[in-house]
């Protein structure tokens, strides 16, 4: 199988500024970052650190002051809003913090949702949804809808939703903190094996640290700029 | 309408609500509309079926409204109306409200006072017969040939004709002569002019000439003083309710995109185009005005099949028809101003630390 070294996501000296009152808030400083495919990193920071931002800018909500954004190896920088909303629905997934299900859809109907917005109303994107949400092990509950759901349930729907697309790259936003720690630390498991199988690149922003594992690559934003950790240090 | 659908299911209650509020308010337009074509054909039936194309009026006196009750026709106005360019007939009908008996029974008319074989006179009337309205016939169980009396003056009745009726009583076609007597010198020859027009007729020309004011027949019915006053008011009402709708039915769909803007949020993050969510969102405005709009128009159709032989409700194209095809487009537009908030929505909101 021919694999795709172009990187899932490259940011290059990505700063992002706002205007308050009389002077400016930078919330990205300089940022640069590559995410490979099949690499899965962890973004940490505390509060307003800017990892929402970060977030924001890779994908392609939110367009930066400065620096350049490259999505698979094209530079997205400058994209318009059009090609951006097509962008993020066939190279990017994303993971909220709440799931954000549709609450009148059933689980198969929030994937299959994604491939309508493209369109596709065919049986083969039925047959997509249903082995994905059996990839998340959620076979037997894909007619239930949201508040039918676990939270862990809901979360693994919002990632399967996320790659009902078969995106490049998963951006994944605190995943972990409406969950119980047990429940945690499966979901990243879970993204973490999707990353390899799938070759994604994965971004993921969060606050709970105990849910990585050891040999996870972690970088650190502070006030805007970025840090990237090795995991003996985080570990030690 | 992949989600507009599941979302009317999902949230069926709130749906449901909405639904029953948008068909009381079309239920009650729709019979406002047949109730005021049938006022108002009971205003102006007589009017509206003249075989005249204008009606021509006593100027009024300064400062007052042109009215059929107040007008009078001169015999030197009728003459000088006679020799106008493009007038092919000019025929006076003298308009009375009265009394009538019917075996020894007084009956309110109104007297339509004809020269009998003029253009404007309905087949039949005659110096002893007259004609009379359906509803005076049905409500009196008269039959063509029976006698009525007006005046002390009896007459046969010779035919009942549909549509002749004048500010909401049943007229009756009687011979000039005797609407003449029954009136006096005084009235003149006649409350107005029906006139029957060619090429060449130049309404200017024939106003001041004569002194009077013709107005095409439609445009004549506003001298009617009770079909003005009471259109203007059943129409005002219909406006405001019309108006009401478009409220409700924005304020609603304004509440209920407040509550989705999350799930707006993300499905714009995932790639939906506002496009693709306006349409859906329309779709499902349009679901419910259309539902609820059927189900009023449809009430409305029961209650007013229901009510006919008691209220002068008219069931056509326009009084159905019309009125349930602007309630869905004004609907709409009310349903287009709240979803405003569909195109703003920002989908950065999605993320946790941008809320």
């Amino acid at each position: 199988m021919t694999q795709d070294a172009t990187a899932a996501l490259e940011l290059h000296d990505v700063g992002v500024r706002f205007r308050d009152g009389a002077g400016w808030i930078h919330a990205l400083r300089e940022v640069t970052l590559t995410v490979q495919r099949g690499e899965f990193l962890a973004v940490t920071g505390p509060s307003g650190s800017g990892k929402s931002t970060l977030l924001a800018v890779a994908g392609l909500l939110l367009t930066p002051t400065q620096g350049t954004v490259r999505l698979a190896g094209r530079d997205v920088t400058a994209a318009g809003s059009k090609e951006r909303t097509d962008l993020r629905r066939h190279d990017i997934g994303f993971v909220f913090q709440q799931p954000h299900l549709l609450g009148s859809l059933t689980a198969l109907e929030q994937l299959q949702m994604v491939a309508r917005l493209d369109g596709d109303r065919s049986a083969t994107a039925t047959e997509h949804a249903e082995a994905l949400l059996d990839q998340v092990g959620l076979r037997q509950v894909m007619h239930k809808r949201p508040a039918a759901l676990s939270g862990g349930q809901r979360q693994r729907v919002g990632i399967a939703r996320a790659l009902m697309g078969d995106p490049k790259l998963l951006l994944v936003d605190e995943p972990t903190s409406a969950l119980d720690h047990e429940r945690g630390v499966a979901i990243v498991d879970l993204l973490r094996s999707l990353t390899t199988e799938r070759r994604l690149g994965t971004l993921l922003v969060t606050h709970d640290l105990g849910t990585l594992g050891d040999r996870d690559e972690v970088a650190a934003l502070v006030d805007g700029r970025l840090a990237r950790q090795p995991a003996a240090v985080r570990a030690g | 309408m992949f989600l507009a659908i599941r979302d009317l299911w999902w949230a069926r209650g709130r749906f449901l609500l909405m639904t029953a509020a948008i068909a009381l308010i079309t239920l009650l337009v729709v019979m406002l509309s047949g109730l005021t074509e049938g006022l108002g054909r009971q205003s102006t039936s007589a009017i509206t079926s003249l075989r005249a194309d204008q009606v021509a009026m006593e100027r009024p006196a300064s400062g007052e409204a042109l009215s059929m009750s107040t007008s009078r026709i001169t015999a030197a106005a009728l003459a000088q109306a006679r020799h106008q360019p493009g007038v092919r007939t000019a025929d006076p009908i003298g308009i009375s409200s009265t009394r009538i008996t019917i075996d020894a029974t007084p009956a309110p008319a109104t007297l339509f006072g004809v020269d009998p074989g003029a253009a404007v006179a309905p087949r039949g009337v005659s110096a002893a017969s007259a004609v009379i309205s359906s509803d005076l016939a049905a409500d009196h169980a008269v039959q063509v040939g029976d006698t009525i009396g007006v005046a002390g003056t009896k007459l046969r009745v010779a035919r009942i004709v549909d549509d002749a009726s004048f500010s909401h009583v049943p007229v009756v076609w009687v011979p000039r002569s005797l609407w003449r007597h029954t009136n006096g010198t005084a009235a003149g020859e006649g409350t107005v002019l029906a006139l029957q027009t060619t090429e060449g007729y130049d309404a200017a020309a024939f106003d001041s000439a004569t002194g009077l004011i013709a107005k095409s027949r439609s445009d004549s019915l506003s001298a009617i003083g009770s079909y003005s006053a009471e259109n203007g008011s059943l129409t005002l009402i219909r406006v405001l309710l019309i108006a009401i709708s478009a409220l409700v039915i924005g304020a609603f769909f304004t509440v209920w995109t407040v509550q989705r803007e999350g799930d707006l949020a993300v499905l714009k993050a995932v790639g939906a185009r506002t496009g693709y969510l306006l349409r859906d969102a329309l779709g499902q405005a349009l679901l419910t005005l259309l539902i609820g709009g059927g189900a009023g128009t449809a009430a409305a159709l029961g209650l007013g099949v229901a009510v006919s032989g008691q209220v002068p409700v008219v069931i056509s194209v326009a009084t159905v028809a019309v009125p349930f095809g602007l309630m869905v487009v004004v609907g709409l537009v009310g349903a287009m101003a709240a979803l405003r908030r569909v195109v703003t929505v920002d989908p950065m909101t999605a993320l946790a630390g941008a809320r």
